[in-house]
């Protein structure tokens, strides 16, 4: 592996991440995995394809909903979307993460 | 659990559509991704493979999605339900057998389970059903004593009960309805303007009564009970708001009332008090000898019945104390209280709880002998099962598969079982009738409908599944020897098929003894069918008249009422004979029970049932004047008294002498002086007038113009019954349009509804036997399977060495065979000594009825054999080179 080595992505993190990126629009697997991509810069190391497991996980779980839309080239896809449930989830996700940053902060800023 | 199985479910269905999304959106994604490799310059080829391994694996992707779904269980239950249905449908005989067993167990449950809700269980349709008590007079031996509370007593009661907030009255009148079709004889509730309210009864139409209602003088109202609303107005809310006439006065129809249980008896209609003549008579409101009223009381909140008991007993005492001179002091009773609901159900309690008790151990038979199929059946599939043990099968994968197997043949038999028990209800509800009135209520309702499911659940895990669970061997010894799987000496086998077997020689027994209770009770009913009563019943009918006793009130009204009927009648083109009766043959409503005082010595007084006839009765009955003569015309007030006897009467008294001319006197006999001397002039061919089983008593008929009583008018016909009928009836509402007819039946029919209750009691038996026979047929087929099942092996050498099929056959046959003639010994000498107790029941047939006790016999030997022969044909079928090649 000639590539850099790039931290993991935390356990749970990528729930966090899709619940927020489905937090500003609706939009299909691709779209989400495009963006975190972007937003994050590329600093994750994530198989795309883990993607769609946490997709269908979050969709069972109830905190993202679905319908069928078409892409480009007419292709049927799923448009994935937060649910209410999603979104109260997303909060508390986002104060848990919050919790913990500061608290490894904290920990690494001690003297 | 349960969330996580519905998840899979719906998953499975919405598998297709699922996958095929889930597909679009992968493929979607390593396009795009495809697209955007190319676009930094990378071949099509490179910018494909760099997008898949970025993707990383798709098979592992999918797979991952999946298990989101938690599709790895449903997918395993689809494929396993699949694989259930194949391995049923190869195995036709055991799954026919399973259901057929389980669905006679479940259905009889079912059945007998919702007869019991209705009728005990389910709370009545009232206002705090729990604190709803009855107020009675009971004797010595607790047994409720006809006679009721006067007004005054009531009042008293009232006023002197701490323990009840309210007391209801309510008494049973029979008035003639006019108005409505033709003149009505109706059951009528008479009772208080509370009288709904404290039920917590609301009108379905209309209303109930309004305070004030039963007041002296108010506008005469009633309500309609549901049952005569349907029957007689077909549903018609519109008649809310009529008026029809009760006796002579008119009453508007002011609601009807919901389905309620119509205790203590049969209720057409409600009025108040103010209605009922003897109610609003003021000498009843002082007097404390008119014993008439019902009374119900309401419990205070908190107040148990033992309390009330006690407060009851305190309130009789004190008003012995106060009024000694009244019959309610002066005769022996003692207060007694109980709830409502206890008293609905008194009767049809134990008799259920015991018929539920039955069909219980019958599901407990069923599952035996389900078991022992299923453990056969599992034996025969010991190969297979190891070999998917060995393939790394888990044991929870192993268990899904039986629980699977199992709850598809237990729910097929519950759903069979479901439809033979509607199919069974009718009757079930008829036979409830005669114990309860709450049966008009029997039904299936959800509570009843899970009760059939929860039953099929547990049948399903615990008698097919676990048993074939555990016939699973350790993995080594089953694939090595297969199905023998046994050392035939081993003491904890032989001990396992001797329970068996005695188990199975158990249920011979019973169903024997059942199915000769059920041959004896068919045998004495077509006996009883066979019996000669006496009379002709074809082309004869009966009508029962109920004149408008307001204006009917004198005998010679009365006599002239039935002669103008009879005189019509007569005229009728076909009429044969027609005569007027005080009763009628099987039917004794009308008929006195009393003592006959002879002229003669021995001077001593003989029981004797009095009835009343007119010329003609006995011609339409076609039965025979053996001596003298029928009645005349001129045998009326003031000729002298005159009496036809019948021959059972004639031989017993005068053996010896002619009855005619001689001489007796019975007491109070309708409005005749108690020593009015009575002349025998015939002697009539006797009747079974009280039952058909029953030899007939001692009978005297007087005449109907000198005793002034009666009740139907009986007529043969020649021409058309129906027709007739029709005519008749007009004759009646001709003659006098206020006179209610209270049924109008052919003799067919009321010898048919003799033999109802019989027809009934041995219909259910038989369906009883019929059940029982056909769970001991499964029951024996099944340890002989296992039995055949673990001798494989030892059948497969025997068939090698050169033993002829046939002769193994007989072999195996014959061992079983062995239980089934001991359980056949049993039960026998248990009939023996059952059907003594059902002697009582029976007509014609000694209990020890040798035709019976053969054919029961016979019918068990012919039906084990069948039963055995199935697993022992199977098992000589074996091939000899497979087992010898699996040992």
């Amino acid at each position: 592996m000639p590539k850099p080595p790039k931290p993991d992505l935390l356990q749970g993190t990528l729930d966090l991440l899709v619940l927020k990126t489905l937090s500003l629009e609706a939009m299909h697997g691709w779209a989400i995995s495009q963006r975190i991509k972007q937003v994050s810069n590329g600093a994750f190391a994530v198989n795309q394809g883990s993607l769609y497991p946490a997709l269908h996980r979050l969709e069972r779980a109830g905190w993202i909903g679905s319908e069928v839309g078409s892409a480009e080239n007419n292709r049927q896809v799923k448009i994935y979307k937060l649910t209410r449930l999603g979104r109260s989830r997303l909060n508390e996700e986002k104060e848990n993460w919050n919790r913990v940053t500061t608290a490894v902060a904290r920990i690494l800023e001690a003297q | 659990m349960f969330r996580k199985l519905y998840h899979s479910i719906e998953f499975m269905m919405l598998r297709q559509k699922t996958e095929r999304l889930m597909d679009g959106e992968i493929e979607y994604h390593i396009e795009q991704e495809t697209l955007e490799n190319m676009r930094r310059g990378m071949s099509r080829r490179e910018a494909r493979r760099a997008a898949l391994q970025d993707f990383g694996g798709v098979a592992r992707i999918r797979e991952e999605c999946r298990e989101a779904w938690g599709t790895e269980l449903a997918g395993n239950l689809y494929r396993d339900l699949l694989f259930a249905l194949r391995g049923l449908r190869k195995n036709f005989v055991y799954t026919f057998a399973v259901v057929i067993t389980l669905a006679l167990g479940i259905g009889s449950n079912t059945a007998l389970f919702s007869v019991l809700r209705s009728v005990v269980l389910r709370p009545l349709p009232i206002r705090d059903g729990d604190r709803v008590v009855m107020l009675e007079r009971v004797d010595q031996k607790n047994i409720t004593i006809g006679y009721g509370f006067s007004f005054p007593e009531m009042e008293f009661y009232r006023r002197h009960s701490p323990a009840l907030e309210d007391i209801a009255e309510f008494h049973r009148m029979s008035f003639t309805l006019l108005g409505h079709g033709d003149a009505q004889n109706v059951d009528t509730a008479v009772v208080g303007a509370n009288y709904f309210d404290f039920m917590g009864l609301k009108a379905l139409h209309g209303r109930t009564f309004l305070p004030g209602e039963d007041a002296h003088g108010a506008a005469p109202v009633m309500v309609l009970s549901h049952r005569y609303f349907l029957a007689n107005f077909a549903g018609d809310a519109s008649v809310v708001g009529t008026t029809v006439r009760l006796n002579d006065r008119v009453h508007t129809i002011v609601g009807v009332l919901p389905p309620i249980p119509e205790f203590p008896a049969r209720t057409d209609v409600y009025m108040p008090t103010s209605s009922c003549g003897t109610r609003s008579n003021p000498d009843f409101l002082t007097s404390h000898g008119s014993g008439l009223l019902r009374l119900y009381g309401r419990l205070k909140p908190s107040v148990t019945v033992e309390q009330a008991q006690r407060d009851f007993e305190g309130a009789v005492a004190r008003y012995r104390e106060a009024y000694p001179e009244s019959d309610a002091a002066s005769v022996a009773w003692s207060p007694h209280l109980a709830l409502l609901s206890e008293e609905i159900a008194k009767n049809a309690r134990p008799t259920f709880l015991l018929l539920f008790g039955i069909t219980g151990l019958v599901l407990l038979i069923a599952c035996a002998s389900v078991a022992n199929l299923s453990l056969a059946r599992a034996l025969r599939r010991r190969r297979e099962v190891a070999i998917r043990t060995a393939l790394g099968a888990s044991r929870a994968r192993l268990f899904q598969q039986f629980v699977i197997e199992g709850l598809l043949v237990s729910l097929a038999g519950g759903l069979v079982g479901l439809a033979s028990a509607v199919a069974a209800l009718q009757l079930l509800a008829a036979f409830a009738a005669r114990f309860s009135v709450r049966a008009y209520d029997v039904r299936l309702d959800p509570v009843v409908l899970w009760f059939c499911v929860i039953v099929s659940v547990l049948t399903g895990v615990f008698a097919c599944a676990i048993p074939a669970w555990r016939s699973r061997v350790p993995l080594m010894a089953g694939t090595k020897d297969g199905a023998a799987g046994s050392n035939a000496g081993s003491s904890q086998q032989w001990a396992r098929q001797l329970t068996r077997r005695m188990l199975v020689s158990a249920q011979v027994a019973f169903s024997v003894a059942v199915l000769i209770a059920a041959g004896l009770l068919l045998r004495s009913l077509i006996k009883l069918q066979e019996v000669n009563p006496g009379f002709e019943a074809q082309h004869v009918f009966a009508m029962r008249l109920h004149p408008n006793w307001s204006r009917i009130n004198d005998p010679e009204t009365f006599r002239a009422l039935f002669r103008k009927v009879l005189d019509e009648v007569r005229q009728m083109p076909g009429v044969i004979a027609a005569g007027v009766s005080g009763t009628v043959p099987l039917d004794r409503s009308g008929a006195l029970s009393r003592e006959l005082d002879l002229e003669e010595p021995p001077a001593v007084k003989l029981p004797v049932t009095v009835s009343v006839a007119s010329p003609g009765y006995f011609a339409a009955l076609r039965v025979p004047l053996l001596r003298g003569r029928d009645f005349r015309d001129t045998d009326r007030e003031g000729a002298p008294v005159v009496a036809i006897v019948n021959q059972t009467l004639a031989k017993r008294r005068w053996p010896d002498a002619d009855p005619l001319g001689k001489r007796f006197r019975i007491r109070r006999l309708f409005g005749l002086d108690d020593d009015t001397w009575i002349t025998v002039v015939g002697v009539a061919g006797d009747m079974r007038s009280a039952r058909l089983d029953r030899e007939p008593a001692d009978e005297v008929f007087l005449s109907f113009e000198q005793a002034s009583a009666g009740t139907d008018v009986v007529i043969r016909t020649g021409t058309d019954l129906v027709q007739s009928i029709q005519n008749a009836r007009k004759i009646v509402a001709r003659v006098d349009p206020e006179t209610a007819l209270v049924s109008v039946r052919t003799m067919e029919e009321i010898v048919a509804d003799n033999l109802a209750a019989p027809q009934l009691t041995t219909q259910l038996l038989g369906l009883l036997a019929a059940l029982t026979l056909v769970i001991t047929v499964t029951g024996i087929g099944g340890v002989a399977a296992v039995a055949a099942s673990q001798r494989r092996a030892e059948l497969g050498i025997r068939l090698a060495l050169g033993a002829r099929p046939r002769a193994l056959i007989a072999m195996v046959v014959g061992q079983e065979m062995r239980m089934v003639l001991a359980g056949l010994a049993v039960g026998l000498i248990a009939a023996l000594a059952f059907a003594r107790v059902l002697g009582t029941f029976l007509f014609g047939v000694p209990p020890t009825d040798p035709f019976t006790f053969a054919t029961v016999a016979v019918l068990m030997l012919c039906v084990a054999v069948v039963a055995c022969l199935i697993p022992a044909i199977r098992a000589a079928r074996v091939d000899p080179f497979e087992t010898l090649r699996s040992d």
